[in-house]
């Protein structure tokens, strides 16, 4: 055998040995990686951003052909607003005929959503708590992600702090804040009767104390919302939504009759589980909303 | 009063469910552990007391999810495919959490080691959900927290390179998510359900008067689309290597154990329960599936042989074996389908033991991943050199392990005579080879005894793995030759779960 | 080409939300820069949202809010209520996610300083674990 065969029969066995490649150090490997062949060019960006132009005409091409495509899926549809749709067929003559017997509420997407869809409205819950816990794991302050520089931003600033000097903005908050938060617990409150429910509401309040905060600093609102304050309301509140939701399905899959009292529609206390679970919901999004808003803009509450 | 049995499957979702929210107040890191591992041990006892309830009688039952049953409110199907699914998810997910755990406490920050449990009591509620969900829309909201939760244990160790691999993971989900939601929105247009069954009905109907036969074709290939952008198919792959490869040792072990298999099981939902074969058959979306699994077969083992660091080469890998997945789907027919399904049950066990094997073999090295620096890390972690040995043995494809049975199975079902026969066996044949050329290196060298002094490396201890760790590497190993040995009994099972599907 | 145009007309708002489906989905994988990445997620769920609210309405109906409770409801007077629930759920959801996905950015930004993927991904080319 030749010397060059008997090199590439040692390179072989070598590779399998994994002599080739796990011998290499890293920073060996690094040195391989950087090396480039000759005609490209030596500046990493600029190859990434002609291959990014050649990506974007491709993509266009792409997205104009799934256009193209849905535009005909569209027109080849059931017609938009015509009553003989496939979508208006029982499921939905039961909800409206029968949607306040059986549920006892007004609004009957509200009472579709909280009593024949009420699990993918408690997961649409937890969605909520799930987001609020990962901006809480990105944002807070600990020392791996704060800077020296963070903080003495920070401190000299102190915008979130103090109170904003402007005395119109002042004024105009002190008479908005209290129409704020009664709308925000009229819709909460109301959801069963109007539209609304939970989530509006929630965010309404939740908008209301950002304004709050935002306005007279966010010491004003520490006196009384602050973080152990927030996760006793969103784990209870989430907690006994949760409950609700086992006993509602655990006596309505068994074929029990659930004993909740439905009230005469139209009343403010009727219509069962719905009117506490809009108000467990809304009380946990409006700690969220405010929650989002504290963790942005100064990472603790 | 329905049998208590037939209970089990939503006090299972509800019970993670609530686990995570309480766990969110648990303040100190190892309470949130034993909260978690509390809480899958008991869904684990009740689901293997269904599994022995409904599979000797292979019974199936819907559960009401309220007051009224189908069509009009929301349903949870189980049968004995799903109670198999549900039970090796389970187990999968206690192991991972016990054998990753000392990273988990090593990695991330104190006051933040429990939101780490939350992700992960929330990710099993989501899995188990998509398992059990009879109703398309709730698979979609619980296809939302499985994403939300999978990006969170991606930059739980909070570096620069987790953040950037979580960002791209987040952005190609949610493309994925939104061509699902568009694919379900144009279905509900066309049929006005959203159970599937109810939707099945409606779209044999339609396929029979051939009516809306272009939005169904478009709806079929939005949601297979979409269902393989999160579930890493080639070409959608490119952000797996990244996020696999730079995350802590249990979530690596999580999201290619667990979380792309969520996936794939809705994508059983759609093309058995939703569409029906024959109808996904008659519109080629199962070629293109092929074509695309068969892709990711060699090219991820192309990739894989290329990469020094130990994790980054575990997830190519997991490429490859998503790929297997898709060719059993793409070849047609219940064999093959039940081959793909089998291959699911083995990777779940496999790839966890690869990544946590790997784990402590880095940590055995000075916590370094290059395999330079992890020569002779088997002399140093005995158990962790014995578990990455047989894993990477399984997915060669040796008899006895779980990964030769999925091969079997897969060639089994190709034995059709037409084209895709011999694709299917070129691809099963290419692979092996290629599969052989990167794990058997890797296994020789952790393996090779390093000379004293030769080179610049200080000589390491020797790590006596700990409790946890030795548990979760021998039950994970084990599973995996217990379901290449008894691969005949298990067979039998899937293929009678999937006939009642 | 007429019948073609009327129904493509009659069928607006479908049709609108396909547009900015498409428009959101290019913008999601194709644009460099992160906030924009995440306008363009917005507007894709926002245009599914459109897609799903117009598969509820109903010539001539009212919305689903009962007032005259004297008879029982009667399918005639109301739009479909489920589409509308549905939507609900899914607002919530592209909140939470836009969130989650707006503190990632933030994060990101305070230790590249830049929101543009293809910078960093160049810069992050050299790193070995």
């Amino acid at each position: 055998m030749n010397p060059s065969n008997r090199n590439r029969v040692k390179a072989f066995f070598d590779w399998v040995d994994g002599e080739e490649w796990c011998a290499k150090t890293p920073d060996e490997v690094v040195a391989r990686q950087e090396k480039k062949p000759a005609h490209r060019s030596s500046n990493d960006l600029d190859a990434y951003r002609r291959f990014r132009r050649l990506n974007q005409a491709v993509g266009a091409l792409f997205c104009i052909t799934l256009a193209v495509v849905l535009t005909m899926v569209v027109v080849n549809l059931p017609l938009f607003g015509d009553p003989s749709n496939p979508t208006n067929n029982e499921v939905s003559a039961r909800y409206i005929e029968r949607g306040i017997a059986e549920t006892g509420s007004a609004n009957l997407v509200g009472g579709m959503i909280l009593s024949y869809r009420v699990f993918d409205t408690f997961g649409e819950s937890s969605v909520l708590f799930l987001a609020a816990t990962c901006v809480t794991i990105l944002l807070r302050r600990d020392r791996k992600n704060t800077t020296s520089r963070d903080l003495r931003e920070l401190h000299s600033d102190g915008l979130a702090d103090r109170k904003d000097k402007d005395i119109v903005l002042r004024t105009a908050v002190l008479l908005l804040l209290p129409v704020s938060v009664m709308v925000g617990f009229y819709v909460m409150l109301f959801g069963h009767l109007s539209p609304g429910g939970g989530f509006s509401g929630g965010s309404i309040l939740g908008g209301g104390m950002i304004l709050y905060s935002r306005t007279f600093g966010s010491d004003s609102v520490r006196k009384f919302f602050n973080e152990h304050l927030y996760h006793l309301v969103k784990v209870v509140c989430l907690m006994c939504y949760g409950l609700i939701l086992i006993y509602y399905v655990f006596t309505g899959s068994n074929g029990l009759d659930n004993h909740i009292w439905l009230g005469i529609p139209g009343n403010i206390i009727s219509s069962g589980i719905i009117m506490p679970i809009n108000v467990l919901v809304g009380f946990e999004v409006a700690c969220t909303i405010y929650a989002f808003y504290a963790l942005f803009s100064e990472g603790e509450m | 009063m329905l049998p208590w049995y037939q209970h089990i499957p939503f006090f299972s979702i509800v019970l993670m469910m609530i686990a995570g929210i309480f766990t969110s107040i648990v303040h100190r890191g190892r309470a949130a552990l034993a909260v978690h591992l509390c809480a899958v041990s008991a869904v684990l006892a009740g689901n293997a007391a269904l599994f022995a309830n409904i599979v000797p009688a292979g019974e199936t039952f819907t559960y009401n999810l309220g007051i009224v049953g189908h069509p009009f409110g929301n349903e949870l199907v189980c049968g004995p495919l799903e109670v198999t699914l549900a039970l090796t998810f389970l187990t999968v997910m206690a192991l991972c959490v016990l054998g990753g755990y000392k990273g988990i406490f090593e990695d991330i920050e104190p006051e933040k080691q429990n939101l780490y449990f939350v992700m992960c009591d929330l990710i099993m509620a989501s899995l188990l959900a998509m398992v059990y969900t009879n109703d398309a829309f709730t698979a979609y909201v619980f296809i939302e927290i499985n994403t939300i939760s999978a990006c969170a244990l991606v930059m739980a160790k909070d570096s620069g390179a987790t953040l950037v691999a979580t960002i791209r993971y987040l952005m190609m989900s949610l493309l994925g998510s939104g061509m699902f939601l568009m694919g379900l929105t144009l279905l509900y247009h066309i049929t006005g359900h959203l159970l599937i069954i109810d939707i099945h009905e409606q779209v044999v109907h339609l396929a029979e008067t051939g009516s809306y036969l272009l939005p169904l074709t478009v709806v079929m290939g939005l949601m297979t689309l979409g269902l393989c952008l999160k579930s890493a198919l080639f070409p959608f792959h490119t952000w797996l290597p990244d996020a696999h490869g730079s995350a802590t040792t249990s979530s690596s072990a999580i999201l290619s154990g667990l979380v792309l298999k969520g996936y794939i099981v809705l994508l059983i939902k759609c093309i058995f329960s939703i569409f029906g074969e024959h109808i996904f058959r008659s519109f080629h979306v199962g070629d293109a599936l092929l074509v695309m699994g068969v892709a990711a077969m060699v090219y991820g083992s192309v990739k894989a042989m290329g990469e020094t660091h130990i994790k980054r080469m575990i997830a190519y890998s997991s490429v490859a074996q998503i790929g297997y997945i898709y060719l059993g789907f793409g070849l047609g027919g219940e064999a093959a389908a039940a081959a793909a399904i089998y291959q699911i049950l083995v990777h779940a066990f496999t790839k966890p033991l690869l990544f946590v094997c790997a784990g402590e073999l880095a940590e055995a090295s000075g916590h370094r991943k290059q395999m330079y620096y992890l020569r002779g890390a088997g002399h140093r972690a005995k158990l962790a050199g014995i578990g990455f040995t047989v894993g990477g043995l399984s997915m060669i494809g040796l008899p006895l392990l779980g990964g030769f049975a999925v091969k079997f199975f897969l060639a089994d079902a190709a034995l059709s005579g037409s084209w895709r026969m011999w694709v299917a066996l070129g691809a099963l044949a290419v692979s092996s080879v290629l599969n052989a050329l990167y794990y058997l290196p890797a296994i020789i060298q952790i393996w090779t005894i390093r000379e004293h002094g030769a080179d610049d490396l200080p000589q390491l201890p020797a790590v006596k793995p700990g409790a946890a760790v030795a548990v979760s590497i021998v039950l994970l190993a084990v599973g995996g030759i217990l379901l290449g040995v008894f691969c005949t009994p298990v067979g039998d099972l899937i293929s009678t779960g999937l006939s009642l599907l | 080409m007429s019948d073609f145009l009327s129904t493509l007309w009659t069928q607006r708002y479908m049709f609108t939300a396909v547009i900015l489906f498409c428009i959101g989905a290019f913008s999601l994988v194709f644009n460099p820069n992160l906030i924009k990445k995440l306008i363009g997620f917005d507007l894709m769920d926002g245009a599914i949202y459109m897609m799903l609210t117009s598969a509820g309405y109903i010539e001539g109906r009212i919305a689903p809010i009962v007032t005259d409770f004297s008879a029982t409801p009667s399918v005639e007077t109301y739009i479909n209520p489920i589409p509308t629930g549905l939507v609900l759920t899914g607002i919530v959801v592209s909140v939470s996610v836009t969130a989650f996905a707006l503190a990632l950015v933030v994060r990101i930004y305070k230790k590249y300083h830049t929101v543009y993927l293809d910078v960093i991904m160049a810069s992050m080319k050299k790193g070995v674990d």
